[in-house]
């Protein structure tokens, strides 16, 4: 089952809240508009037919003008494998969790929360995973700028003596 | 909400707080669990990872792909090959680049050696955090053999650094192979009897570990398991079959499953023979690849500064943790625009959540051991 099969599936039941089957480089995916995420990944791992059980990774993009998230998933039942892609705005990027239904996506969304910003309602758990509680700012974003120091800790050799870095 | 509203939210009236690492020897790395115990029995053991972030994803976003090779050696310092491979080889598929056959084979006989190397520590260390010291010894003895190959062949033990985009950095020669043959005839079958006789039947370790965190097969899929720890649960996938890469196709050999060995399908017993016998299939497959060794070029011909076209790729490869996969957007500049990388430890860490809760304290080693996880791995 590849992704045109599985697009032309979904069409039937989301229509206009997906878009065409794009191609980018080696990759093949569509678009959903966030509001639908739920019921999307429902019917893409319980309709027998396509049972795509396995979710690989939640992957954030930052796009300067806005977030994107990657959900890749598999089915093992079809030895197949599909990329879906959500839009989310840049200045309050929010997206429904799918933790309830993959308990794999719950670190991946803490992961996107921490390091991108991305918050997901209804998460049970969503706290900084790789950065600690009192970190400010979101270091994958590509307006990420390194503050001079951590806790009184220099982070770069302004200001330090000796040879410069 | 920090992590102590999150231990203050769910507290209980009769529970203890225990806290293991994060400079735990049975944590495998620097990996923090705050128990929450009743007694002997624990409610839930919460993982705290990030003490080894180094922020790889950022930085390959200020590397040249060329020299974001060595940074993914660091991904997982006990199996580094694979880290190589898989990013290589999204770069070269965003390149359209044909990779010579000498090159595949040398990368296949490189990933299967480190594969046995990651193993025989997995299993080492579990049998030591049961509390048998020797087969650790075992294990590393052996794996000291394959360090000496991967000298020889890359001039490094531990991070390769050998692949390159394109084929790999050396090529390997009469005397390496007359290496590679006698380790392969000390250790299988002979060294993995011995090492069945001597621990995977030891009725210790088989009370410890059977019935302990038995993961059924649904459970596994949900949680994201792969690897070792999906085909413990009974489920017959592997990268190298299912969605073949590199010279795999053309190599035999068996994907080892759980089976309820001793106890239940997908229990931490499972998972330990699951290793053992992977090892016995690596030895085959490079038992193979070293008989099929094609001759020629070692590396393509590659443009000198890579600039790959604008686009996306995800490459994954079955490496000794399960899916290892780099999702890679090249904006058409030298470096990647953005490098997200999946690994197999990740995932294994929320099960190891899931699953402690309602085990007994003793118990977390096991689980942890079993599940084999690598720090670095986890934070990235």
């Amino acid at each position: 089952m590849n992704i045109v099969e599985v697009h032309t599936e979904l069409k039937k039941f989301f229509g206009e809240k997906l878009s065409e089957v794009e191609k980018s480089g080696q990759l093949e995916f569509f678009y959903f508009e966030p509001e639908i995420i739920r019921d999307l990944f429902l019917v893409l791992r319980d309709k027998i037919g396509m049972e795509f059980k396995y979710l690989s990774y939640i992957a954030s993009v930052d796009y300067k003008d806005r977030f994107e998230l990657v959900y890749c998933l598999y089915s093992y039942r079809w030895s197949s494998i599909i990329y879906l892609k959500t839009k989310l705005s840049r200045e309050k990027p929010k997206i429904r969790t799918i933790s309830d239904l993959f308990v794999a996506a719950e670190w991946h969304e803490r992961e996107a929360y921490d390091l991108m910003g991305i918050e997901f309602l209804e998460h049970p758990d969503l706290r900084r995973i790789m950065m600690p509680d009192d970190f400010e700012g979101h270091p994958l974003r590509k307006d990420f700028v390194e503050k001079d120091n951590y806790h009184q800790i220099p982070t770069n050799r302004k200001g330090m003596t000796g040879r410069q870095g | 909400m920090t992590l102590e509203e999150r231990l203050n939210k769910v507290k209980g009236e009769n529970e203890i707080l225990l806290n293991m690492g994060p400079q735990h020897p049975s944590t495998h790395g620097v990996i923090r669990f705050v128990v929450r115990a009743d007694g002997e029995i624990m409610v839930e053991a919460l993982p705290v990872v990030g003490y080894l972030h180094r922020g790889i994803e950022k930085l390959a976003e200020i590397t040249p792909y060329t020299g974001f090779i060595p940074y993914t050696d660091r991904v997982d310092y006990l199996a580094s090959m694979f880290a190589n491979h898989a990013f290589v080889m999204g770069v070269e598929r965003l390149l359209g680049i044909q990779v010579p056959r000498r090159a595949e084979y040398l990368r296949v006989i490189a990933s299967e050696l480190n594969r046995i190397a990651s193993h025989l520590i997995a299993l080492g260390s579990m049998a030591m955090d049961i509390g048998a010291f020797t087969p650790f010894l075992h294990g590393i003895r052996e794996r000291e053999l394959i360090n000496d190959i991967t000298e020889m062949m890359c001039g490094a033990r531990l991070t390769y650094n050998y692949m390159r985009i394109g084929g790999v950095s050396n090529d390997i020669d009469d005397q390496i192979i007359k290496k590679i043959n006698s380790f392969l005839d000390r250790f299988y079958p002979g060294f993995i009897d011995e090492f069945n006789r001597l621990i995977t039947y030891n009725e210790i370790l088989v009370k410890r570990c059977v019935n302990i965190a038995t993961i059924s097969a649904e459970e596994a899929i949900n949680f994201g398991l792969t690897g070792p720890n999906l085909r413990a649960s009974g489920i017959k996938w592997d990268l190298r079959k299912n969605m073949s890469y590199s010279v795999y196709p053309e190599l035999k050999f068996d994907i080892p499953v759980g089976e309820g060995f001793r106890g239940s399908i997908g229990d931490s017993y499972d998972r330990f023979v699951v290793r053992v016998k992977e090892m016995e299939e690596s030895a085959k497959i490079l038992r193979q690849a070293i008989k099929n060794l094609p001759s020629g070029e070692i590396i393509a011909k590659v443009p000198r500064r890579i600039k790959p076209p604008q686009g996306e790729v995800y490459s994954a490869v079955e490496s000794a943790r399960g899916e290892l996969g780099y999702y890679i957007i090249s904006d058409g500049s030298e470096n990647p625009y953005r490098c997200k990388i999946r690994t197999g430890s990740f995932s294994a860490m929320k099960a190891i959540h899931i699953k402690s809760q309602g085990c007994f304290i003793a118990d977390l080693v096991v689980l942890i051991a079993s599940m084999d996880i690598v720090a670095p791995e986890i934070d990235r």
